[in-house]
């Protein structure tokens, strides 16, 4: 517990160093505000939106994105995971594709996305959705090829049906690398979200940035970075607080990346 | 409350086996002499190319028995490491539709024989490998099989582990008598469980020996100092050697 409390305090402490050696750069390399504001003028401008609504709008704008695209593509690359993994001959036919579709920079089809579906929000949408797939699509084969054998057997033996496979078995079994999966496409997620409304779209966090960089107001572009920062953090911890509620039985691995991941 | 006139067995190739029912039966051998194989081939898991099992049972000769007539119990625990102790032991029971009062009265009496008592809400992971062990004798046999299966369950336990759970085996054998096949490395575990010991000779697997265990039940650890099964285990790895 001792050694816990340390470990806060250390992170505190080089949080603050970084705003101080921030805070010391800008005072003693006289760099002009428009250039890099310091820590003060941000931390305003952060305070200043969030009291006028902007932040909020163009937050909760980016949330919702990143929680529709999350959601569907997180039902569909579990549907097709799922398909997938009971057809081995078809997966295997299809796995250079899937390597070339998975390791594509699906940012790079924006452009396209923007000429088929316009700058609103459906080509946000599909770059998010694309984004999310594959990592789950990936993971869940995996974690569905995970069940050993000789449960397998035990099944067998029961006479199990297909469904009774699926929930006493398959699903628990894959869970584990499921969530890791998740994990991964969370991520993804939101730098879909926010890439996508670089380019797309009039409202969001994304927009923001490329507001305050095209106005030249630093001050904002800064705001908006520490924003689009906190929502990134606040899905992946929201997302593992989950996993840890559902994956209980496993409570120590999970403890143990999330001391990882705060560290 | 089985009828049945025994489970009459005959595998693969040269193998010739036929187990009364109620009987312990030890089938041991080197690595690889297909033991593990022969076994699965009796649980219906794995097909073999030629030859046959066949149950003998009420209303007649069968090749197949329904879920859960066939218990099996694997190196390994192979619990499911999302479920307690209690879910693990029932989820075949609710599988097969069986789940009821009296099913959970008999799974209570199973895990007080096992010594399992109070850690019903445990999970696997929080158990030695003796304890998980012994759930997954319980699952086995919670589900009332007409038929045990057990492939080298102790294999991977401590000798001091081992011997406490031939014991434990064999107090809840003679509480609820099932025919057993018990694949094992060990002529002594083998000597000490049996009414009756199998010996293969390496690929192909062939049966060099069918040896009747006469030693009086219920058998003490103290039994291994007997002269008779001393005589039954130097006999058995004079053929092993």
């Amino acid at each position: 517990m001792r050694a816990r409390v340390w470990d806060v305090v250390a992170q505190l402490g080089v949080f603050a160093a970084v705003i101080i050696g921030w805070q010391l750069y800008v005072t003693w390399g006289q760099v002009p505000a428009f250039v890099l504001p310091g820590p003060g003028p941000v931390w305003q401008k952060l305070v200043s939106i969030a009291k006028n609504g902007t932040l909020w709008r163009h937050t909760a704008m980016t949330v919702y994105e990143i929680a529709v695209g999350f959601g569907l593509g997180t039902a569909l690359g579990a549907l097709v995971g799922y398909f997938l993994a009971q057809w081995r001959a078809l997966e295997e036919f299809l796995q250079p594709y899937i390597l070339f579709a998975q390791t594509a920079p699906k940012i790079a089809l924006i452009p396209l996305f923007v000429i088929w579906f316009g700058l609103g929000m459906t080509s946000k949408i599909v770059l998010i959705v694309s984004s999310v797939f594959f990592p789950v699509m990936v993971n869940t084969i995996l974690g569905l090829r995970s069940v050993p054998a000789e449960l397998n057997e035990l099944m067998a033996l029961l006479k199990a049906s297909r469904w009774q496979r699926l929930f006493h078995i398959e699903i628990p079994s894959a869970f584990p690398l499921f969530m890791a999966g998740l994990r991964l496409a969370i991520i993804q997620a939101t730098i879909a979200a926010i890439v996508a409304e670089w380019i797309a779209g009039d409202v969001g966090l994304g927009f923001l940035l490329v507001y305050g960089s095209t106005t030249y107001d630093a001050q904002l572009l800064l705001a908006a970075v520490v924003a689009t920062n906190v929502v990134g953090i606040a899905c992946y911890l929201a997302l593992l607080a989950l996993e840890r509620r559902l994956l209980r039985w496993q409570a120590d691995e999970t403890a143990a990346h999330l001391e990882n991941t705060a560290a | 409350m089985y009828a049945g006139r025994g489970a009459r067995v005959k595998a693969l190739e040269d193998i010739r086996l036929t187990v009364e029912e109620g009987q312990f039966l030890s089938i041991i051998g080197p690595s690889g002499c297909g033991k593990s194989t022969l076994l699965r081939i009796v649980a219906g898991l794995v097909r073999s190319s030629e030859g046959e099992v066949v149950f003998e049972v009420e209303g007649g000769p069968h090749s197949e028995l329904p879920g859960g007539d066939i218990g099996f119990v694997f190196q390994d625990s192979v619990l499911l490491p999302w479920k307690t102790v209690w879910d693990n032991v029932i989820f075949p029971l609710q599988v097969l539709g069986r789940a009821s009062g009296q099913a959970e009265a008999t799974i209570r009496e199973l895990l007080e024989l096992a010594g399992l008592r109070g850690f019903e809400r445990a999970f696997p992971k929080e158990l030695s490998g003796g304890m998980r062990q012994r759930v997954s004798i319980v699952r086995a046999l919670a589900m009332d099989p007409r038929i045990l299966l057990m492939d080298e369950p102790f294999g991977a336990l401590d000798a001091l582990t081992r011997d406490r759970l031939n014991i434990e085996l064999l107090r809840m054998w003679d509480q609820r008598p099932k025919t057993i096949l018990f694949v094992t490395h060990s002529i002594e575990e083998a000597v000490f469980l049996s009414d009756r010991v199998v010996v293969m000779s390496p690929r192909p697997g062939r049966i060099v020996e069918d040896l009747t265990i006469d030693l009086e039940r219920p058998r003490a650890i103290e039994i291994r100092d007997d002269p008779a099964f001393r005589k039954y285990v130097a006999h058995l790895r004079g053929l092993l050697g």
